[in-house]
């Protein structure tokens, strides 16, 4: 396991970040942390794994909601 | 621990200090003077006699009062050396385990019997300790000159000298405080430290493009693979807490140092600094 | 006589260049030990695999202690010195024999401050302002103020003018060498250190290609100077290599009786240069 984490440089700066990450990951699932803290408006910033499938949906989804607002907001006047 | 390997740890942070008199002795001296140069011509365009009033009207409010408890009212002119330490310990940190395997002097210094654990716990000590020493010193002998250049005005204007020197024992109790915010600061920055050794250790160019730009992946890694923000959210409430950078008064230093979120922040350094140890063994 | 190293199968890849190919080497306590091989055969690899500043794969023991295990405490026992100048370059000379007083526990102050008193080099000037002969001789002062059982030099005398090399190997051999200690020392400049060497190792490509006591040379190896009629005659014998000489040939034999090659010409030891070449040939054709 050692030869495998210190084979070379890149391999044990890995183990390290997933070291790292999983700490952070499971402090914050513990402790209830709030866990999204961005929202982006770009819908490719909010792909992740879990969503692959629904990702085609939620794009074309996001992008009716914002013709809607953008309708609303002519008719208002407030462009 | 026995008596050669204080002694051995003692040579590893002189070598530190040595090799970096710029960032530890250089730039909180130019901070100090230009400070004195500042407040020096900013007192000589008011009226000497009315400056001087004015000054021992402030003093006599000092006099006879505790210097730990006035000493919060110095902590101001803390703040540029503060930053300019920050500065130069991130400066000083993405560098030293970088610019050695640079320029081929590793080879001599793993050539001596000092472990990889030594060495990079010894920069981790400079940064948090020893550092902060050097600048109490400057800042020291810059209330010093200060007082000495008040006391001169004060006295050739007649003016009464009472609370001068309790205003100067203030000025020394703060330099405990300001120690103390350092160590307070650099406790709960240990993420940082261990994350900069990390990428100075890991880096064949450019360590701070690899620190910067790894930082971000990592936080959009996460998201993509769990869907959670928590790095973000961590990373966050550490910036934002303006308390844990300044502290003004004695009775909360052991309740900074001893709290979940520090403690918490030491254990995820610690993560990191261990990595920057076993890093330090591929010298190519 | 034990071994103060023994290497079985070193391998090292950078990427796709493949530093050593199984390397295997045994080195007996208290020889003056010289690695010779030509640029890019693998001498540095070697040499910082031994005393752990180079990760690889394979069975070492240095001292004793596998490199890899505990550098530090292997570097109480062992001392080096690199080609390239690797002394710190914002250091005064002052404050590097201070520090290596404070972190090494065999060191001695007074040993190397004799050594230093009979060289030009001033306590107080950094590193970087000494020349390149000054940095060797300040390193080699510092090196054998030292008590440890093996000295590793790799190519310590590269880019010195000639005084500063023979004033080197003197110093090495009449102030240091005491017959326990042992040092290697890898270069390409072979015929500096010829005179020098206890124990051959010859590398090329990240492989041993030979490994031999100086003792044992002479009885294993034989240069011969043939004339034109008995050439075909030498041939036969399966010479390792053939060169040129003054109109006749000088055929070079391993592990040939000398009873057969008398009748050739004239017998000699070959010299470790024409020895190093012949092998390199050797390994070349095959």
């Amino acid at each position: 396991m050692k030869n495998i984490i210190l084979k070379n440089r890149y391999t044990l700066l890995v183990v390290t970040l997933v070291v790292y990450l999983g700490v952070l990951v499971a402090e914050g699932a513990i402790t209830g942390r709030e866990v999204r803290v961005f929202e982006f408006e770009n819908p490719f910033f909010d792909f992740n794994v879990n969503n692959f499938e629904g990702f085609g949906e939620s794009r074309s989804d996001s992008d009716r909601d914002r013709d809607r607002d953008e309708d609303r907001d002519e008719a208002s006047g407030d462009v | 621990m026995d008596r050669f390997t204080i002694v051995q740890f003692y040579a590893l942070l002189r070598r530190e200090v040595l090799e970096h008199r710029n960032l530890f002795i250089g730039a909180p001296a130019v901070v100090a003077l230009l400070i004195l140069v500042a407040t020096s011509w900013v007192a000589m365009q008011i009226d000497e006699t009315q400056l001087a009033e004015g000054l021992s009207y402030i003093s006599v409010l000092f006099d006879g009062l505790s210097p730990f408890d006035m000493a919060p009212f110095f902590m101001l002119l803390a703040i540029p050396f503060m930053l300019t330490l920050y500065i130069c310990s991130a400066i000083y940190l993405i560098n030293t385990l970088f610019q050695d395997r640079k320029e081929m002097s590793i080879l001599f210094w793993q050539s001596m019997p000092v472990s990889n654990l030594q060495t990079v716990l010894s920069k981790v000590f400079t940064v948090v300790i020893v550092a902060p020493i050097f600048y109490v010193l400057i800042i020291f002998a810059m209330y010093l000159i200060g007082m000495i250049l008040l006391t001169i005005l004060v006295v050739s204007n007649e003016v009464d000298l009472v609370g001068i020197g309790w205003m100067f024992l203030a000025a020394i109790a703060s330099l405990v405080l300001i120690y103390c915010s350092a160590l307070v600061t650099s406790l709960w920055l240990l993420p940082t430290i261990g994350w900069l050794l990390l990428f100075s250790a890991f880096a064949k160019k450019t360590p701070l493009l690899w620190a910067g730009g790894v930082f971000i992946l990592v936080g959009f890694f996460e998201d993509f693979i769990f869907g959670t923000q928590y790095l973000a959210n961590w990373v966050q409430s550490r910036a934002a807490n303006p308390n844990q950078y300044l502290i003004f008064e004695f009775q909360s230093l052991l309740e900074r140092i001893f709290n979940y979120e520090t403690l918490f922040g030491i254990v995820v350094g610690s993560v990191l600094i261990t990595g920057a140890v076993y890093m330090r063994r591929f010298t190519d | 006589m034990s071994n103060i190293v023994e290497a079985r199968s070193l391998r090292k890849n950078y990427g796709n260049f493949t530093a050593l190919d199984g390397v295997d080497l045994t080195i007996p306590s208290g020889a003056i030990s010289g690695l010779i091989g030509p640029n890019g055969a693998g001498k540095t690899t070697t040499l910082k695999a031994l005393i752990g500043l180079c990760d690889v794969d394979g069975e070492l023991s240095v001292a004793g202690r596998d490199p890899r295990r505990a550098r530090h405490k292997l570097m109480e026992d062992v001392c080096f010195i690199a080609d390239v100048g690797i002394l710190p370059k914002w250091l005064k000379v002052s404050q590097l024999i201070d520090y290596v007083e404070a972190v090494h526990p065999r060191f001695e102050r007074k040993k190397a401050e004799k050594f230093l008193s009979t060289t030009d080099i001033p306590a107080n000037k950094r590193i970087k302002e000494l020349s390149k002969g000054m940095v060797t001789q300040l390193h080699l002062a510092l090196v054998m103020s030292i008590e440890v059982q093996l000295l590793v030099l790799d190519e310590p005398t590269l880019g010195l003018d000639i005084i500063y090399r023979k004033e080197f190997y003197d110093r090495l051999l009449n102030d240091y060498y005491d017959g326990n200690r042992t040092i290697i020392i890898s270069t390409h400049q072979v015929e500096e250190i010829e005179t020098l060497l206890s124990h051959l190792l010859f590398i090329n490509k990240g492989k041993i290609v030979l490994d031999t006591l100086m003792s044992e040379l002479c009885e294993v190896y034989t240069e011969v100077l043939v004339d034109a009629d008995k050439m075909a005659e030498a041939d036969a014998c399966g010479p390792i290599h053939v060169r040129e000489l003054l109109g006749k040939k000088s055929y070079t034999f391993e592990s040939v009786p000398k009873e057969r090659l008398e009748v050739l010409g004239e017998l000699q030891t070959p010299s470790v240069a024409d020895l190093f070449v012949a092998k390199l040939k050797e390994d070349r054709h095959g």
